[in-house]
């Protein structure tokens, strides 16, 4: 008996073992079929009814707390987005209005007054009023409350002063309550444009007596937060779990968000979501593996802007000698003209989109065309250029005094240690090898923590880095102008400066698009930034779910039209 | 025996201390900061983080604070996670990751036994071969590489299982499998060996030589003696397994503690880091003590030794 059930237990493990190899390939092609074949039906039967199913199941990233003061993560405000309102919110690229029913600017673009809608309840059955919006404004600026994210609402008057604790009375600032149902914003500068970074960096609410009976837990759990927007969260397992409930609180629960429960479930490994999304048993995944796009490339959705990857050249040099040959602007070029970022892009992530600027491709200049096509800048075309290449490469060495590049010294790049980067860079610095002759390129791969303590501290020739793209083309200039929040005082460039502040407090905006262009222009000569790319990311929704929305240049789960079809 | 506990206990006690001292002193001495994980920030808001948690402070104060909140039992606030104590953290995840550890070791440990006197006792024979290879085959297979095939076999070929999550009792069944194989083949190949070896021994011929049946030497005698060099290996094959796996844990989608121990140091989130660090060494620590007072009552001739 013993006997055969031990050569049972073998057989079996021996057996599961050979079906299990060979088969991935096919499986999939079958969900694939099974799925476009499930397509054809539901167009076939258009006419006949269609019934919603009231639950949509999710692989999301995860949040790592509902505390939208302490939050640094876009994660948190995706969620946010179903179970906050907001003042202004986008929709896409559509900036909407939410809590506030309207808003009205004044003549001379300093002064933004917002009209809150009457009818808005915290989940304990609370109003909410003007007062909950300006306590969410004291948070995110008063230093006790150590918000790192405050930095967004700096444009409004002494905001950034009474931040860094000079001014320490709030009623000098240039947020007022007006009266119940009316928020006032002053400005320090006219600006037309206000209304769009309220919009992308999100005026919540904030109940201030709920903040102050619950301190330091705030966020922590399901009990410690107030909802007020279209879903109200009724469990949340860290790091694991999340269920939602429409609220039909919401002022416009009538009108938006159909799909009565959300089930958000956070699965850490890229196979096992992959496997679970092609049995059926998830609706869809926020953010697929790029090794997946091939065999998921009927369900992806993609979506690239919002921000980009750049390397970030430090002209001191981690060496006097690294230094001098970084500080030369040919050498530069011939780094940023001598590889193809179309095929890299390719060969690494394909939702990533190449890019040689510094401007989010998808902003809009003042003619509504494109930005960048509308103002056009000399940059490494995107499939790179070998031979120009090389001529900046032999004027740098004739200028630096280099006979050959074995004489070059060593150049080091940092990023932090995810697999991504490791290809990315490391297909980069192979083409370098190929097409300019380099072997002095060495590729440093920290722990995060550690590389980003690099960066601040200047131990990098080339960093590998990403920036958010923000609002406006001159928002990420201002974070590398000097004392900007990305310029740790590696680059100073006077005339760089004063194209950027200019172009911030022009209103007109063919002025301002025309100085960006310009600031634009020094900053990828000068600066030494080589753009790589727009990074993009890829979602996988099933073929009976109509309406799911997630932007790249705009936070939120938009599930505002979203329905699930049985 | 008293003074044998009382020693133990003095012991457990200071190395739990030192665990605690090397553990702090060695991760401050990382380089970075927990806040440089998410995004940039300028070098001002970076000295505010700092200030609010306490991080600017000389080191040897951290080190007395930190100190003080640990006899207090209050491993303090995850950095990473806003506002969620590392206890709570700790009380959520753990009782998980054992839960799982527990069914995977009261599975593999009577099979495990089962399986090494079978192949002692019918030693060169079919049987024993086809164990033999077993273990190996299970000790050499990586976690991953079982946990992925057991997955794509049982739960998304055949559909027998779920394929990930912890709803109920049928999503723990195939990461406990998961678990289990390498722990059962490990044991059959340490349990075969001792059993051999006590078989040579004068006292099994003296059995032999007063008439006992088979049944009763191997149950009376083999087992029993071969059995005590495994107990001090008991005491870290628990905490291994109630600590959680991090691997099987990922792969099946589990939240247990194994994920907090992998990324919290990278995220250099110095309060949960050390708590669990803490946590650990207390719970190795409290094994060993107990393995090692099970191992004085089950060899007389350790008693009388010390």
């Amino acid at each position: 008996m013993k006997k055969s059930l031990t050569l049972l237990l073998v057989m079996t493990l021996l057996i599961s073992m050979m079906t299990g190899c060979g088969g991935t390939y096919q499986d999939s092609e079958k969900a694939a079929e099974t799925s476009s074949s499930n397509e054809t039906e539901t167009t076939a039967d258009a006419s006949d009814e269609v019934t919603l199913s009231d639950d949509f199941t999710f692989a999301y990233q995860g949040v790592v707390t509902l505390n939208p003061i302490l939050s640094q993560s876009g994660n948190d405000h995706n969620v946010f987005y179903l179970t906050q309102t907001q003042m202004l919110r986008y929709y896409g690229s559509d900036l909407q209005l939410d809590a506030a029913e309207s808003y009205d600017v004044s003549d001379d673009k300093t002064v933004y007054t917002f009209n809150i809608r009457e009818d808005l309840k915290w989940s304990n059955g609370e109003a909410i009023t003007a007062k909950d919006f300006e306590y969410y404004l004291y948070a995110m600026l008063t230093p006790s409350m150590g918000s790192p994210a405050g930095n967004g609402w700096f444009d409004i008057k002494n905001a950034e002063a009474y931040s860094a604790g000079e001014i320490t009375d709030w009623s000098e600032l240039g947020i007022k309550s007006l009266d119940e149902y009316t928020l006032e914003l002053t400005l320090e500068y006219p600006s037309d444009t206000f209304a769009q970074t309220v919009g992308t960096i999100h005026l919540y609410p904030l109940n201030q007596a709920f903040v102050e009976e619950v301190g330091d837990k705030l966020g922590s759990s399901v009990e410690t937060m107030l909802y007020s927007g279209p879903y109200v969260i009724t469990d949340w397992v860290l790091d694991s779990s999340m269920e939602l409930v429409k609220n039909d609180n919401y002022w416009n629960a009538a009108n938006s968000f159909p799909t009565k429960n959300l089930h958000f479930i956070e699965i850490n490994d890229d196979n096992t979501k992959v496997a679970m999304f092609e049995n059926g048993e998830v609706d869809a995944i926020e953010r697929v593996a790029s090794q997946y796009y091939n065999s998921l490339s009927d369900y992806l959705d993609m979506r690239s802007g919002g921000g980009f990857m750049f390397l970030w050249v430090n002209e001191n040099g981690m060496t006097d000698e690294a230094g001098k040959l970084l500080s030369n602007v040919n050498f530069r070029k011939a780094l940023s003209y001598g590889f193809n970022r179309i095929g890299t892009v390719a060969a690494v992530n394909s939702a990533n989109k190449a890019t040689d600027r510094l401007i989010d491709s998808n902003f809009l200049a003042p003619n509504g065309q494109a930005f960048v096509d509308a103002y056009p800048i000399e940059n490494a075309p995107l499939e790179g250029d070998a031979a120009a290449a090389t001529a900046y490469l032999q004027k740098a060495m004739e200028e630096l005094g280099y006979a050959d590049v074995s004489e070059l010294p060593e150049i080091n790049i940092v990023t932090w240690d995810r697999e991504e980067q490791k290809i990315l860079l490391e297909t980069i610095i192979d083409q370098w090898k190929q097409n300019l002759g380099l072997e002095n390129v060495v590729l440093t791969q920290y722990v995060i923590g550690t590389a980003i303590g690099a960066f601040y501290s200047l131990d990098y020739d080339i960093f590998c880095i990403s920036w958010e793209s923000d609002v406006l083309p001159t928002d990420i200039m201002r974070a590398l102008m000097t004392g900007g929040e990305a310029n740790f005082g590696i680059w100073s460039n006077p005339e760089f400066d004063a194209l950027v502040t200019e172009a911030v407090q022009t209103l007109d905006e063919e002025k301002r698009a025309e100085l960006s262009h310009q600031a634009e222009a020094i900053f990828i000569d000068d600066a030494g930034i080589i753009p790589l790319f727009e990074q993009g990311e890829a979602s996988a929704i099933q073929s009976n779910v109509k309406g799911f929305k997630m932007s790249a240049s705009s936070d939120g789960f938009q599930f505002n039209e979203m329905t699930v079809e049985k | 025996m008293r003074k044998y506990i009382l020693r133990r206990l003095v012991i457990s006690v200071i190395t739990i201390w030192l665990i605690a001292t090397c553990s702090f002193f060695l991760l401050k001495a990382l380089p970075g900061n927990p806040f440089a994980t998410q995004q940039l920030m300028s070098k001002e808001m970076l000295a505010k983080m700092m200030t609010y948690y306490g991080l600017d402070q000389p080191r040897f104060t951290q080190y007395l604070i930190f100190m003080k909140n640990l006899l207090h039992g209050d491993f303090g606030y995850s950095i990473k996670y806003v506002g969620q104590s590392v206890n709570g953290i700790i009380a959520s995840t753990f009782p998980v990751s054992a839960q799982l550890g527990l069914q995977a070791y009261l599975l593999s440990f009577p099979l495990g036994i089962l399986f090494g006197i079978i192949a002692a006792r019918k030693r060169g024979k079919a049987v024993d071969y086809s164990l033999v290879g077993f273990s190996v085959l299970g000790v050499s297979v990586p976690v991953f590489i079982l946990a992925s095939l057991l997955q794509y076999t049982f739960a998304i070929k055949l559909g027998l299982f779920p394929v990930a999550l912890w709803k109920g009792f049928s999503y723990t069944i195939l990461p406990t499998i998961t678990l289990a194989v390498g722990a059962v083949a490990g044991r059959t190949r340490t349990m075969r060996t001792l059993m051999l070896e006590v078989i040579s021994e004068d006292y099994i011929k003296t059995a032999k030589a007063k008439g006992l049946s088979t049944f009763q030497i191997v149950w009376r005698h083999q087992i029993r003696n071969a059995i005590i060099p495994m107990i001090p290996s008991l005491g870290m094959e628990i905490v291994s397994i109630l600590m959680g796996s991090f691997v099987v844990e990922q792969i099946f989608a589990i939240p247990g503690i194994g994920a907090y121990f992998v990324n919290s140091v990278q995220a250099l989130d110095y309060t949960m880091t050390l708590g669990l660090t803490v946590f650990f060494g207390v719970f190795v620590v409290t094994a060993n003590f107990v393995i090692d007072l099970i191992y004085g009552l089950v060899d007389p001739r350790i008693r009388v030794v010390n």
